[in-house]
């Protein structure tokens, strides 16, 4: 009845989930204050015309909203209530007294307050059984006059308030106990839930990783084949020297493909978002692949207050592969250098990995450099990489920024 | 005097592919072809081969009990395995068995001479991957059989380091670094193989198939 975003309005936001321990009973501290809150403010109304101003029930009602900005504010509500059970405590009574004390109908708003504590919270509701019969007598001790009606006023009230609060009590602890079967069949099931994906997770995995070794040992093996035979090819055709370059290409793409193969296989076996990973992957390549020159390749990583967790978007480390293997042979083919290192640095919204050699800048040749050099721009430009190359007579760097992806 | 050599590998036309690259090479001898383990275990002591190259996946026997086997009846043989990944743990574990190296299956004929010339001369390729497995597998043992030049060596390796950086870094030269590496697969095979195995099954950088 009381839209469920008027009650989240007055939670604090971590109170806002309903699996929270204290979620059940700050629900409905907060829609049993505003409940209370409307009523009295509106049941006062149609008692105007007779004195005295129920002015005491304004106060309370005050109180109430008090309660709900302490709840919103502080997350605090207990002693906003205490507080206010105990000014109601004090209003009833002294209109009461006002109305014609025991015998006056304003006692029966005891009864409703022993109901707001019910509501509540059980426990209250118990402790008030006591306090109501308290002011039962308090209200029944001011006033001298003792009279037969007055002795059966009182011991009715007493006695109904026993019966009542017994009956509230037992209502009130049905409807907990239902509520708390529910939190516990839901917890029950998202346990199952849980468990269910984690191990579906597991199988995914294992199947993966089985799938792409066999699919690379299988590629692998064929793509050896192909490149044997065309090795073989080649020497056969030592005397038709023009269909070299044919075959020469049938090895050349069949070691592109082995390569792009291997590259899957990474990505598959491993976290290829993790920007750690794929500094590993080029870092082992890279050493590889200079272990065939007299270059000295070593590598540098930093972390700039960057977020260590952080991943780059799916797929980008593919094409980040793709540009350093690119980056890398032509730094071994053209630049003519001694020392080359690749380095990384992690800032807090994008990684930066740089290729940084001692060899001489050259302006890109308007043919053979300058495709490879055009390529890796265009790469870049179309995955969100930003791709600088920056040259002096002392040294080259070709630096590539790319983004992590935004959580 | 030319190299005998004999080539163990299931797929016919990788097996015949190598033959007639080595058969081209003015020192290598290629003196029979086996489609499996056992055929060339029957008839090694007639081959009498300086050089055996393994494939790592063979139906029946595989590679690396191959290659135990071979270095029991031949220990001056040097066995080379043929595989599709560098870096995978059954490569390490063939070189803890007694391998003398590693020969990439898509590799061309120079890396192909390169590598054996290399494996002839006592040394072998040691990628980061077999670097970080042969550390964890000294790391086992009580009191590491290196030397502290050769730590630092497989250290470098480990941290990703091409030879020429490391001999830059010690002020030796890349023939040196080759020899601390020859003594440091040496070593390895010497100590003791079956936690070398243990570690190698348990560690992370593993890329070829789970056992």
């Amino acid at each position: 009845m009381i839209p469920e975003k008027l009650i989240h309005y007055f939670l604090k936001p971590a109170m806002r989930n309903q699996l929270h321990p204290q979620y059940d009973q700050v629900r409905t501290v907060v829609s049993g204050t505003i409940v209370a809150t409307a009523l009295l403010l509106i049941l006062p109304i149609p008692l105007f015309f007779f004195p005295p101003p129920l002015i005491g029930y304004y106060g309370i009602a005050f109180l109430g909203i008090c309660t709900l900005l302490c709840l919103k504010f502080y997350g605090i509500y207990w002693q906003p209530l205490i507080l206010g059970l105990l000014t109601s405590y004090f209003v009833i009574i002294t209109d009461t007294l006002e109305t014609g004390a025991i015998n006056s109908p304003a006692v029966t708003t005891l009864y409703l307050l022993l109901l707001t504590g019910f509501w509540f919270n059980r426990k209250v509701g118990l402790l008030m059984i006591g306090m109501n019969i308290l002011a039962i007598l308090i209200i029944y001790y001011k006033v001298p006059e003792v009279s037969d009606q007055s002795i059966y006023a009182v011991v009715s009230h007493i006695v109904l308030t026993i019966f009542f609060g017994t009956f509230f009590w037992f209502v009130q602890e049905q409807h907990d106990a239902a509520r708390m079967q529910i939190r516990e069949q839901q917890h029950i099931r998202i346990d199952l839930l849980n468990k269910a994906v984690k191990d579906r997770t597991r199988q995914l995995s294992t199947m993966r990783q089985n799938l792409a070794s066999d699919f690379h040992d299988e590629t692998g093996n064929m793509l050896s084949a192909i490149t044997r035979q065309a090795a073989m090819l080649k020497l056969k055709l030592k005397g038709n020297p023009e269909i070299i370059p044919v075959v020469d290409n049938i090895i050349a793409n069949s070691d592109q493909l082995y390569a792009s193969s291997r590259d899957f296989l990474w990505s598959v076996n491993n976290n290829s978002d993790d920007p750690q990973e794929l500094f590993a992957y080029l870092t082992s390549f890279g050493q590889v692949f200079y272990n065939q020159f007299d270059v000295a390749f070593s590598v540098n990583s930093s972390v700039n207050s960057g977020n260590e967790a952080a991943q780059l978007e799916p797929f980008a480390s593919r094409h980040i592969i793709f540009i350093f293997k690119e980056a890398m042979t032509n730094v071994a083919k053209h630049a003519g250098a001694t020392e080359v290192v690749l380095e990384m640095a992690v800032f807090p919204k994008h990684i930066s990995i740089a290729l940084q050699d001692d060899g001489q800048w050259k302006a890109p040749d308007t043919k053979s450099k300058h495709n490879g050099l055009v390529n890796m721009q265009k790469r870049s430009k179309d995955n969100g990489f930003k791709l600088n190359v920056y040259g002096s007579q002392a040294g080259t760097r070709l630096q590539l920024d790319a983004p992590f992806m935004i959580q | 005097m030319k190299k005998r050599i004999i080539i163990i590998e299931d797929n016919s036309s990788i097996r015949e592919g190598f033959s007639a690259v080595l058969d081209t090479v003015e020192s290598y001898d290629v003196v029979n072809l086996y489609a499996n383990c056992e055929d060339a275990l029957n008839n090694i002591a007639q081959d009498n081969p300086d050089i055996v190259l393994m494939d790592i996946e063979l139906p029946g026997m595989d590679g690396i009990t191959g290659t135990s086997k071979i270095k029991k009846q031949l220990p001056n043989c040097i066995v080379l395995i043929i595989t599709v990944l560098e870096d995978s743990e059954k490569v390490f574990r063939s070189l803890c068995a007694g391998a003398g190296g590693y020969i990439v299956k898509n590799s061309n004929i120079s890396e192909i001479v390169q590598n054996i010339d290399e494996a002839l001369a006592g040394g072998a390729p040691m990628s980061l991957s077999i670097a970080k497995m042969v550390v964890q597998s000294f790391r086992q043992q009580q009191d590491s059989p290196l030397t502290e030049r050769e730590t630092e060596v497989l250290q470098s390796i480990a941290e990703g380091k091409s030879y020429s950086k490391i001999a830059l870094d010690l002020f030796v030269s890349k023939e040196t670094i080759r020899t601390h590496i020859k003594n440091i697969y040496r070593k390895l095979e010497v100590s003791s193989k079956a936690d070398a195995i243990k570690i190698a099954n348990s560690n992370k950088w593993v890329t070829g198939r789970p056992i």
